[in-house]
This record gives C-alpha cells, sequence and structure tokens, in this order.
C-alpha cells in the first residue's frame, strides 16, 4: 500500500504519464530509439527526487514497446527491435482490413505480459534478498563478469567484436580518477576528464549521433498507411484464442528479461517460434494469426519489466537501455541490492506501483490514441533528424555547460558509426563502460582481501556457478562463431 | 541513396565496408595500446594491492587479442547493415555523416559563445542544409522553430544551468547571462 501511495502522489503521476507517453511516441517513430530518449532525458532528471527520475525513465522504457507495435503493425516497420516480430502476423491483419483488431489485441497482449511480469518480479524478489548475505566482492566481480560476458556473447552479434565491443566500453571507463589511490588517468592532463566521460555523453554518442549519421538521407520507404485503423473491435472468440499465447508469451518473456544479455527482443522472437511449435495450424503463422501477434508482444513487455530485477538487486543491466537507468540510480545515490525492498521500501514498491499504473495508462492511452499515432506516423523522417540533433546537442552541452563534452559525443559518434557499419553491437559497449568500475573494484578488493590469492574467486558455489557459466558460455559462443566463419 | 541517385557499382559498398572494417581494427588496436601502456605506466602493483594502471592494463590486453580474433574471424559482408533493415532503412548514405558531423560541431562552436538555442538555430539549419528535397524557406523556419522550443522547453521549463542566450559584446545589458 505503501508502495501505491508513492506511485500516486502527483508528481510521480504526471511523470509516469509523461514516461509512458513520451515513450510510446519514441516507440511509433521508427528509427528514434528509447535508448536515446532515456539518455536525453537522463540529464533533466537530476532535479528530480529519486523514485521521481526511475518512474519517469522506466515509463520511456516500457512505453516504447507498446509505441513499436503500432509501427509494426500499421506500416510493417519495426518502431523498435523487440517489436520487429509482430511485423510477421500484426501487419497482414491490418492489411486484410482488421486494423484496430490488431492495435487493440496488440495493447490487451502487451497490458498481460506485463503484468505477468511485474507477478514475476515481485515473485523473485523474496528469493533474492535471501541472496544479500551471501555476496561479497569475488561473488560481486563472478556475477558481474558473467553479466558483461552474456551482453557480449548473446545476440545476433560474433562473439568477437561483441567482445571487442564490451572491453572497449570497460577501457574508456577507465578515464578519470581512480577511486582508490585518487590518480587521474587516462586524463591528458585535462580538468574535464577527471570525472570520466559522462555516460549521457557517451550514450548520446554511441546511439543518438550514429543514429542520425546512419539514418540522415537513407532511403527510408516513404511513409504510407493504408490500411489506417480500420475495422472493428476483437471479438469474444479472438480475446479467448489469444489468452493462451499472452500468459505463455508473458511467462517466457519473464523469464528471459531477468537473464543478462537477453531482454525483449529474443524473447519475443522465442515466443512467436514456441506458439508456432504448438499451433495445430502452423501454416497460418506469417498470415495474420492473433497467436502470432499476442505471444511476442506479451513476451516483450513482460522483459522489459523483469529485465529491472538484474539491475535493482546486482546492479546487472540486461541491455543498454537499463545501464543507463543504472546509471541514473547511481546519479541519485540508489545502490543497487537484493535487499532493496527492505532498505528502500518506498523506492521498490513505489516502482513497482509505477509499473502497474503506467501500464493501466499505457492500455488507456494506446486504444483512443490509434488515430493519433498514425497521423504521427506520417511526419516524414527526414524532419525529424535535425530535431534529434539539436536534442542530443543541448542535452550533452547542458549537462555541465560543457561544449567539451558535445565534441567528445562527435568523437564517440563518429567511432560508433564505424562500428556500426562493421556490424560490431554497440549494448556491449555502454555495458561495458557502466560495468567497468564495479568489476574493477570488486576484483580489487577480492585481491586485497585474499592477500593476491586467486583462489577466492572459486571459493564459493556463487562465484564458482557464475565462472563456470561464462566459461561454458565463451564455449558455446565461440563454437558457434567458428562454426559460422569457417564452416559456412 | 536518394531517389535519381547513381546506385553503387559493384565492389563499391564492399569496398566502403572494407575501409569501415580497418578503421575499426585500427580504433580498437590504438584502444588497447593505449590502455596497456598507459596502465603500466601509471603503475601495476602486486597482486595483493593491484595499483591504479593494472586493471587498465589487463583490459588492454585482453582487447588486443580480442581485436586479433576479430581480423582473423572477420563476420561476413553484408551483416553491417542489419540493424540498418531492422529500422527499415534500405542503405546509409555518407551525407547522413557530414550532415551530423557539420550540425555538431557547428552547435558545440557557437553554443558557448551565444547561447545553445541560437546554437540550435545553426545545427538545425547546417543538419538540413544538404537535403535538395526542402526550400530554404522550410529550412530557416524549422531551424528557427527548434531554436525557440528549445529556449522554452530548456530555459524557461527545464531551468537549464547553461545560458540560452548570450551577446558576446561588452555592451551586452546586466541582465543577460
Amino acid at each position: 500500500m505503501a508502495g501505491l501511495d508513492v506511485a500516486l502522489s502527483p508528481d510521480n503521476l504526471g511523470f509516469c504519464l509523461a514516461g509512458v507517453a513520451l515513450g510510446t511516441l519514441v516507440g511509433v517513430l521508427p528509427g528514434v530509439s528509447s535508448l536515446a530518449a532515456v539518455a536525453m532525458l537522463l540529464p533533466f532528471t537530476h532535479a528530480l527526487s529519486p523514485i521521481t527520475a526511475l518512474v519517469l525513465l522506466a515509463g520511456v522504457y516500457y512505453g516504447s514497446e507498446y509505441g513499436g507495435s503500432i509501427a509494426s503493425i500499421l506500416l510493417n516497420v519495426p518502431g523498435t527491435p523487440a517489436s520487429a516480430v509482430s511485423c510477421l502476423d500484426g501487419h497482414p491483419m491490418a492489411r486484410a482490413g482488421r486494423a484496430r483488431e490488431a492495435l487493440i489485441l496488440s495493447a490487451g497482449a502487451s497490458f498481460c505480459g506485463a503484468v505477468v511480469g511485474i507477478g514475476m518480479m515481485l515473485a523473485m524478489a523474496a528469493p533474492l534478498a535471501g541472496l544479500a548475505f551471501m555476496l561479497g566482492p569475488a561473488e560481486y566481480f563472478a556475477i558481474m563478469l558473467f553479466g558483461l560476458v552474456c551482453t557480449a556473447a548473446v545476440g545476433r552479434g560474433h562473439l568477437a567484436a561483441g567482445l571487442a565491443a564490451m572491453l572497449a566500453g570497460v577501457g574508456l571507463a577507465m578515464v578519470g580518477t581512480d577511486a582508490q589511490t585518487g590518480v587521474a588517468r587516462f586524463t591528458f592532463g585535462l580538468a574535464e576528464l577527471r570525472d570520466g566521460v559522462p555516460l549521457v555523453v557517451l550514450a548520446m554518442g554511441l546511439f543518438g549521433v550514429s543514429e542520425v549519421m546512419l539514418s540522415m538521407f537513407a532511403a527510408i520507404p516513404a511513409v504510407r498507411c493504408p490500411v489506417g485503423s480500420s475495422g472493428g473491435w476483437p471479438r469474444f472468440s479472438a480475446w479467448r484464442g489469444a489468452a493462451g499465447p499472452m500468459l505463455r508469451g508473458g511467462a517466457l518473456g519473464g523469464l528471459f528479461g531477468a537473464l543478462p544479455g537477453t531482454g525483449p527482443t529474443l524473447a519475443s522472437i522465442a515466443a512467436y517460434a514456441l506458439e508456432r511449435r504448438l499451433s495445430d495450424r502452423p501454416e497460418r503463422f506469417g498470415q495474420g494469426a492473433i497467436a502470432g501477434l499476442a505471444a511476442p508482444e506479451a513476451a516483450n513487455n513482460a522483459a522489459a519489466q523483469t529485465a529491472f530485477v538484474p539491475t535493482l538487486a546486482l546492479g546487472i543491466p540486461g541491455s543498454a537501455t537499463m545501464a543507463l537507468i543504472l546509471g541514473a540510480m547511481s546519479v541519485h545515490g540508489v545502490v543497487p541490492s537484493p535487499l532493496l525492498a527492505v532498505e528502500s521500501p518506498e523506492l521498490f514498491w513505489g516502482l513497482m506501483a509505477s509499473f502497474v499504473i503506467g501500464n493501466v495508462l499505457l492500455l488507456v492511452l494506446n486504444v483512443p490514441l490509434v488515430g493519433l499515432w498514425v497521423r504521427i506516423l506520417r511526419v516524414p523522417p527526414e524532419r525529424l533528424y535535425p530535431f534529434v540533433l539539436v536534442l542530443i546537442g543541448v542535452s550533452t552541452f547542458g549537462a555541465r555547460g560543457s561544449a567539451f563534452d558535445v565534441w567528445i559525443a562527435l568523437g564517440i559518434g563518429l567511432l560508433a558509426y564505424g562500428l556500426r557499419r562493421s556490424g560490431v553491437q554497440l549494448a556491449p559497449v555502454l555495458i561495458g563502460f557502466v560495468l567497468g568500475p564495479l568489476v574493477e573494484e570488486n576484483f580489487r578488493r577480492a585481491l586485497a582481501i585474499s592477500q593476491g590469492d586467486f583462489a577466492i574467486f572459486v571459493s564459493s558455489p556463487i562465484a564458482l556457478a557464475a565462472l563456470g557459466a561464462v566459461v561454458v558460455l565463451l564455449a558455446l559462443a565461440g563454437y558457434r562463431s567458428f562454426r559460422n566463419a569457417w564452416l559456412a | 541513396m536518394n531517389p535519381g541517385e547513381r546506385p553503387p557499382a559493384l565492389g563499391e559498398g564492399v569496398d566502403r565496408q572494407a575501409r569501415s572494417w580497418s578503421a575499426v581494427l585500427l580504433a580498437l588496436s590504438a584502444l588497447a595500446a593505449w590502455l596497456v601502456l598507459g596502465g603500466v605506466g601509471l603503475g601495476v602493483g602486486s597482486w595483493r594491492r593491484l595499483g591504479p594502471g593494472a586493471f587498465p592494463a589487463l583490459i588492454g590486453a585482453l582487447l588486443i587479442f580480442a581485436t586479433a580474433a576479430l581480423a582473423w574471424s572477420r563476420p561476413a559482408p553484408g551483416s553491417a547493415d542489419e540493424a540498418a533493415a531492422a529500422s527499415g532503412r534500405e542503405g546509409v548514405c555518407v551525407r547522413g555523416v557530414w550532415a551530423a558531423l557539420a550540425g555538431l560541431a557547428g552547435f558545440a562552436l557557437l553554443a558557448p559563445a551565444l547561447g545553445y538555442a541560437p546554437a540550435a538555430f545553426a545545427a538545425a539549419l547546417l543538419t538540413s542544409l544538404g537535403d535538395p528535397r526542402w526550400g530554404w524557406r522550410d529550412k530557416l523556419l524549422q531551424a528557427a522553430g527548434l531554436a525557440a522550443l528549445v529556449a522554452v522547453v530548456f530555459g524557461v521549463g527545464l531551468e537549464l544551468p547553461a545560458a540560452s542566450f548570450k551577446i558576446p559584446f561588452a555592451w551586452a545589458p546586466s541582465w543577460m547571462p
């Protein structure tokens, strides 16, 4: 109840509404990511209380998953990577004159998935709290290393490319004053670099500047919405057919979201594959099957909720956006801990309650406002990029009033452009940057405690299991990369 | 690629990708060398008490291995534009790189001297200069609209600590930031 009181305070309710509305808008517009939106908002949350800042940023994150499906269904262009699967059956439904049915089913499935995900989060809170007293520096080091390797090894990318990107991120995090000795590292004597490269600047360069460079003047297909938001509401039989896939998709997505490196995109693909396998008419998938829309929508929204579990409890962000939210927590002095629910009940339960309220708001916003989102989709993309670039400039400059930060963002943007053109994923860079200092701190503390004895890293079951998982993951991903590169 | 623009010749896209690939390998190698050399220079200490340079040097060494593995097992050409395909783009235009560079560089040069609202005007105008689909009037109107929006939202609404407008002359009135 205390959480509900916090979430229903006028400030938090207002920022929750603003966050989910902005998130939906960002999700609707292809080419503008929730990551860039969270990064741009980050400097402006400094004046807010920690809970209000997290409510706003989280609202943008899960709101974008709702919005992404609108562009997928109406345009066959995914607004977010996780909603790409929704194109497969959502767009054929729209083309068949069932656009309204598809949009409402998608909103319902997203809501159902989010509720399943929130339920799973609450169920995980107690077992995670039990872990708190079993974690020392060696265990934290091993778990964080596992999180880092997951982000580099899981997903579409090449293993060596993922590892190089992650290590580059950790390397960039080494710039600044060493917390243990006070020595300035890699600063070239510049005062601006004594506090390191600001997280917002790195995120803006990596995802904002490079996105504008890649998309500006690119041949984006002309936006036409021949389907509009036509058709009637879903019938009872449609909801009945969607119920099972929604629940299964929600449960699967909830599991995927809690694992670092997987997240909503893989969750939606896995949920679609599962439904297709379970269906007695798999040939209907790809031609407007309700299960093919409901399951991935539920999965990606459930994953967007449970992605907060490793971030809040262990400080391990499963995705680049969660890395930014972890950065926001750090700015506001919120320390991730398995005991967060006990030590900061107002923050933890307030955030949980805001997730429920935010998802209700999204359901209320999305169904009647479909026509508005369709109109926004008609904005020519070339009009959008100068706006995005100006926001990037103001966000990076405004954080410290320093033009130096804008130059750094520009340099990082150029590097990120090259990496993306070469097929290297950027999320591991950001996650490496956020986790790097924590990994270093725990590595050094563990070795100091053990007097330089490396056995400390395999002396507890948790550390041993995490390091074992790292070895298995690297072996599997290495084999996959080798097979793809040389045996294909 | 814009409508009417020449399609890339056979092999041209691959060459461009190869150049971008080489630049990435070079940048990663330089970063790795910088971390190793800088780390060793800062002092690595002992296993009992690691120095400030030990961890960066270790990361640099690992990055050398990862970059070597990357060079040895180069991902298949064509994987580069997966992200572009996922976001609905059909290709990448290098003019976009120049437009973004010019816009952001213009912003960085002007913001400290004139404030971020005039810098936003310049950035928006510079960014849209290379777009033949718009007329001058449209470009100026959009840039002015964006500058006004930025001044209102960030200056008045969010009270950003940086100045939205500055007059860089001695005769500026005292109330100006």
